[in-house]
């Protein structure tokens, strides 16, 4: 889908992501297409385990090692296939293009290092594998600086500091400062909000929507909170058990949304005033991925379910909106009758 | 942490006067005193043997010895060597150095394989270097040292004729090389035998701290696998790794007894066999009075680098 003005940064073609568990090799991401282009956030929707976090990972080989692969279609940056990148291409990928923040502050910075060190690494990684040098003084200020745009108050006392010595909105901070001292193209957001106090997450969105414009980079978020979504997303991909269910602008999501599951999660999000009601919850929950039934994996949770939905629904590209279910695409009522 | 050292050491005292206590009742208690070997040596008459008794102190009840002993070490004396006529502080200051070297050497040389053994295992857990480090700990762990140190004697001295079987330094000269050569085998016998506990720590906490999160980051960073296992991984894998190596301290004593007995050398784990075996009483009491301040000392220091190598630890 995605707007054709613009050539997309990455893109990712029938992606498909497996997990080997003994010799049981199972996928957890299947034909998942998608684009982002420059200046742009995707949001990328769905249940804990619906492989979201693992689509964002996969960009940047972060896949656990061992276990888990690529093992189909491609992830495009900038026309270059990142799946086929030796380790050196990928680490300078890494080092300088783009960049990934995780949800779990507290686990994702090292314990034993400053604050300081772990920014200047960033910085100075960055430089050494575009094969330029600089200096311990240079990474330092720069750090600084970074510190101060992320809105870290007392900067060079932080520096000093350990992880565990901060606040939690604090370490994200130092994690998204720690992101964007690579100056990335692309920003990979995975669930950076989610471990945060309401008053922090605001703080924290206002943060990354001002840095994307300031430095028009392509944010790929992930999310499981719709209301997060409302208030940063151009595009939306609503995943579910591992594929695409609906892909459309964000308005499209959210004033037509024609996927049972998007509905379902649209639902769920409690509106003020509407007390008294019980809350909206999709029932059951998401099927297991190493054993998943034939057809339409929405199937024993929608309120639509017909026995069509025993095969595996087409993805119906409906104007801007592509969407898999048997209730949209074309001659799907027909077979039924 | 001044007071945290302090306060160790305050907690040390009364173990330590345990553990003199303990080793003075069991070597006094065990049959045969310093007077009685006097006796052995040379038909002595009675009334000699009881005189020899007195002027050594030992007609005095066992608790009242033990604390004229425990005062006179509060004023740094240690005695005089029944057996060696000479003052025990001189023998032990004679014997620290060798034994101190051979020591310091095994642990080393177990600290260094053992945790290069062990990232590599824990960076690629059941492959080839991870069964071969398992199996090496094994072999290392389960060898009794007096077997493996004939065994090391048979090959290396007496089949092949590479290395020195027996003391310190080649008779005649003193030199940097005859004291390797000769530091080797009895260093690698001790070594063995903590090695398994190293690899097995470290392979354990790096495969705990690769699995965090926070190395995703440092993979994220763009760094490469050296700096990601080494400066991110092995950074937070060291605390159990210390931790051993100060449970390891007592091990390497009653080790160095043995090896040092079987290669001849020149340190305080022979004068300890030689010592017991000629129930000089003083001289036991002096080398305990050593390694128990070390093995101590050592646990405070260790307990206090905790803090450093993980900022979090407060002390």
């Amino acid at each position: 889908m995605a707007d054709s003005s613009q050539p997309p940064l990455l893109e990712a073609r029938n992606l498909r992501i497996t997990f080997r568990r003994g010799r049981r090799e199972f996928a957890v991401v299947e034909d998942m297409t998608f684009s982002l282009a420059a200046g742009q956030t995707l949001c990328l929707v769905g249940e804990s385990g619906c492989g979201k976090s693992v689509t964002g990972n996969a960009v940047l080989g972060l896949l656990p090692q061992g276990s888990g692969r690529v093992a189909g279609g491609e992830i495009l940056f900038a026309g270059r296939d990142l799946v086929a990148l030796s380790a050196g291409e990928m680490r300078r990928i890494r080092a300088g293009k783009i960049s990934i923040i995780f949800q779990d502050h507290a686990a994702s910075l090292n314990p034993a290092h400053t604050i300081g060190r772990q920014l200047t690494e960033s910085v100075r990684t960055r430089e050494k594998v575009l094969g330029r040098g600089v200096s311990r003084r240079e990474a330092y200020g720069e750090s600084l600086a970074l510190l101060e745009r992320m809105g870290v108050t007392s900067p060079v006392w932080r520096m000093r500091q350990y992880p565990h010595e901060l606040s939690g909105g604090m370490r994200q901070r130092i994690l998204i400062g720690m992101a964007l001292a690579k100056k990335p193209l692309l920003l990979i957001a995975d669930e950076p909000t989610t471990a945060l106090d309401v008053t922090v997450q605001a703080q924290i969105l206002d943060l990354m929507s001002h840095l994307r414009r300031a430095m028009d980079t392509a944010i790929l978020f992930i999310t499981h909170d719709m209301g997060v979504v409302a208030e940063i997303a151009d595009f939306v991909l609503v995943m579910y058990a591992g594929q695409m269910v609906e892909y459309d602008y964000a308005g499209g999501i959210f004033r037509n949304p024609l996927h049972p599951y998007t509905e379902g999660l649209l639902r769920s999000i409690p509106q003020p005033g509407r007390t008294g009601e019980r809350l909206f919850a999709i029932e059951g929950a998401v099927p297991d991925l190493e054993n998943l039934p034939p057809g339409c994996r929405f199937r024993e949770r929608c309120p639509y379910g017909r026995p069509l939905c025993a095969r595996m629904p087409p993805v119906t590209q409906l104007e801007t909106k592509q969407v898999r279910c048997w209730r949209f695409a074309p001659g799907g009522e027909k077979i039924e009758a | 942490m001044l007071r945290f050292i302090v306060r160790r050491i305050l907690q040390a005292i009364p173990i330590f006067i345990g553990i003199t206590a303990i080793v003075f009742a069991l070597a006094n208690l065990a049959p045969g005193s310093p007077a009685d070997v006097v006796a052995a040596a040379g038909n002595l008459p009675e009334a000699a043997y009881e005189e020899l008794k007195t002027a050594l102190g030992l007609d005095k009840p066992l608790p009242v010895r033990y604390a004229l002993w425990l005062g006179r070490l509060l004023h740094g004396d240690l005695g005089f060597s029944s057996n060696a006529h000479r003052q025990v502080w001189d023998l032990i200051g004679q014997r620290i150095g060798p034994s101190l070297l051979l020591a310091g050497t095994a642990i080393l040389l177990a600290l260094t394989v053992g945790v290069a053994l062990g990232v590599m295992a824990a960076y690629r857990p059941y492959s080839r270097w991870d069964n071969i480090s398992s199996a090496l700990s094994f072999i290392g762990v389960s060898t009794p040292n007096f077997f493996l140190s004939l065994l090391l004697i048979y090959i290396f001295a007496v089949r092949l004729g590479l290395l020195p079987a027996q003391g310190m330094y080649y008779t005649g000269h003193k030199s940097l090389s005859g004291l390797l050569l000769h530091l080797l085998m009895p260093a690698s016998v001790l070594g063995l035998q903590m090695v398994g506990n190293f690899v097995k720590q470290t392979r354990n906490s790096m495969l705990t701290a690769l699995n965090e999160e926070y190395i995703k980051t440092a993979r994220a960073k763009g760094l490469g696998e050296a700096a990601v296992v080494l400066r991110h991984a092995l950074r937070n894998a060291w605390i159990p790794v210390v931790a051993t190596l100060g449970m390891t301290v007592p091990t390497l004593v009653g080790g160095a007894v043995v090896t040092e007995q079987i290669f001849g050398w020149p340190g305080i784990g022979s004068l300890m066999v030689h010592s017991i075996n000629t129930r000089d009483y003083n001289t036991i009491m002096g080398i305990t009075v050593l390694v128990s301040l070390g093995v101590l000392a050592v646990n405070i220091v260790l307990d206090a680098v905790y803090s450093l190598l993980d900022p979090r630890i407060k002390v």
